[in-house]
């Protein structure tokens, strides 16, 4: 009888322990999984289309320009000058909210695969927030083309949107894993998250700048929402060519901690009830 | 004996809650209305061990905590207390509709669900005509799983499942499914499995099936363990009981 392996599983103080290197196989496979699931993923979703992959551009593209295009009149800006400060703030917006709204079903649709066979349940939200991210980059490539199109100057402080990007995953993926876990066990939370978030939109100042504001709450507000903060990341080097401030990064770093905790805290306590609320 | 799967004193537990897909509506209603969530035991302290080259059948009324026991063996379902150790790798060929995307084609499904069987994608590759042509449904590859009928998914899952060669494979009813034709031809291969030494064990309402099939029957009544032994022996006490119960129930 071979000797236990010394591979360590997660589920060994949940009670199976597996011998013999039968973790270490697994995983050499599993993560392959993950990478397929997420591939098949974006594959799907423009299955059928007639333009394709190419929707992962002029989707973004036509989204960006009509809100622009509504917004700019709402501000009375300039279509160029507004479209510009628009694109910076909902491009990583947009990439939150989509994700977000894929995520929250992902561990309940996974079910499929995890009912019959043993595989982590991170990996579903994991592969969705790998698929939106997809769209994120399309979108992204969108952005700088539409600034070469409006003539905006591009300013030295952009070298630091990869930074930006960074964080916003992060926070994505705390907001996402918090929400796919609860959603679980609580299946009408989808229309709540989902007013949820145009709320946290319309309150930021995503859509309108802060100089449109006239009363001293509007200002506070603006100060206490994170959200802003968030998208100072992006709106501050590509529209008004400054390098965000230490307290963006700051209030941005610790959203993303305080998310990805929160929902690493829901998933390890939760998981192995998650079988029986599919 | 060595064994391959081993099993001590494992209960499974669940709040009735999760039968009727919660709520946060009903989860302050409750709380409010200060009903407390019943706990239902699948399994009930079950301790055994499965030996390696056994043929194991799973026997018991509805609800008895059969597939629940193969899940916990599949590693699928985490139990609450006891624990279990696995000695050899273990397919589950669970139930239909498991396992394969709806959206996704045959083939793309045969690439995702043999790397969770172990296969790296060149092994697929290099195995996918071989599982097509045993499922008979190699024209049919890079059709969504969803346009399948029920013959060509469970078809499917079964070849896949089978040409993994498992050390352990795990059964629930699923040989059913499927022409007469194939149900032979699986069961042959299932034979051809067991004759290479791969423990088996098979969950089903097939008794003749499985006596036929399994050296050894396990019988479970609401999550316990009643009787675990030779097929034959089992299986009449099984019918005793099952004639007494439908006796009490008619009088």
């Amino acid at each position: 009888m071979p000797a236990p392996d010394e591979c360590h599983d997660s589920r060994r103080r949940h009670g199976t322990k597996l011998t013999n290197g039968l973790e270490c196989s697994a995983l050499q496979t599993q993560h392959i999984f993950l990478l397929l699931h997420t591939r098949d993923l974006v594959r799907l979703r423009f299955r059928g289309a007639a333009l394709g992959l190419a929707w992962n551009i002029l989707q973004p593209a036509l989204y960006l320009l009509l809100f622009g295009l509504v917004f700019a009149v709402v501000n009375r800006s300039s279509y160029a000058d507004f479209v510009v400060y628009l694109f910076a703030g909902l491009v990583p917006w947009r990439f939150f909210d989509q994700t977000c709204s894929a995520m929250i079903n992902s561990i309940v649709a996974s079910s499929v695969f995890t009912r019959g066979f043993r595989v982590p349940y991170f990996y579903f939200p994991a592969s969705e927030l790998g698929a939106q991210f997809v769209d994120f980059f399309a979108s992204f490539v969108t952005l700088l083309a539409l600034l070469s199109l409006f003539k905006t100057p591009w300013h030295p402080q952009m070298l630091i949107l990869p930074l930006s990007v960074l964080v916003w995953v992060l926070i994505t993926a705390g907001a996402g894993f918090c929400l796919a876990v609860i959603y679980v066990f609580f299946r009408d939370i989808q229309p709540i998250v989902q007013m949820g978030l145009m709320m946290a939109l319309f309150s930021s100042n995503i859509f309108f700048k802060a100089d449109i504001l006239s009363g001293r709450a509007g200002h506070i507000w603006l100060t206490v929402n994170p959200v802003c903060y968030w998208a100072a990341l992006f709106q501050k080097p590509i529209y008004y060519g400054v390098w965000p401030l230490p307290l963006d990064w700051g209030v941005s770093l610790a959203s993303a901690l305080v998310l990805l905790l929160l929902g690493t805290v829901l998933y390890r306590t939760l998981r192995h009830k998650f079988y029986f609320y599919f | 004996m060595t064994p391959a799967l081993e099993l001590h004193d494992v209960s499974v537990c669940f709040r009735d809650t999760s039968l009727r897909h919660r709520t946060l509506k009903q989860a302050l209603a409750d709380l409010f209305g200060r009903r407390r969530p019943a706990v239902i035991a699948a399994l009930d302290h079950v301790s055994l061990t499965i030996g390696e080259g056994q043929s194991v059948g799973i026997i018991g009324r509805n609800g008895a905590g059969k597939s629940t026991l193969l899940r916990v063996f599949g590693q699928i379902i985490i139990p609450n207390r006891g624990r279990l150790v696995a000695h050899r790798r273990v397919v589950s060929l669970l139930s239909l509709g498991v396992g394969f995307h709806p959206e996704m084609t045959g083939r793309e499904n045969c690439y995702l669900v043999g790397t969770l069987l172990g296969f790296t994608p060149a092994e697929t590759t290099a195995r996918l005509p071989h599982i097509a042509e045993f499922a008979e449904v190699t024209e049919f590859l890079d059709t969504p799983v969803k346009n399948y009928s029920t013959g060509m998914h469970a078809r499917l899952a079964f070849s896949l499942a089978t040409e993994v060669e498992p050390e352990v494979l795990l059964l629930d009813e699923i040989l059913s499914v499927g022409d007469e034709f194939f149900q032979k031809k699986s069961q042959a291969r299932l034979q051809q499995l067991m004759r290479r030494g791969t423990t088996t064990i098979i969950v089903s309402h097939n008794l003749d099936y499985l006596v036929a099939q399994c050296s050894r029957l396990i019988w479970l009544d609401q999550g316990k363990l009643v009787a675990d032994g030779p097929a034959t022996e089992v299986a009449r006490a099984y019918r005793e009981h099952q004639g007494r119960s439908v006796g009490a129930a008619g009088a």
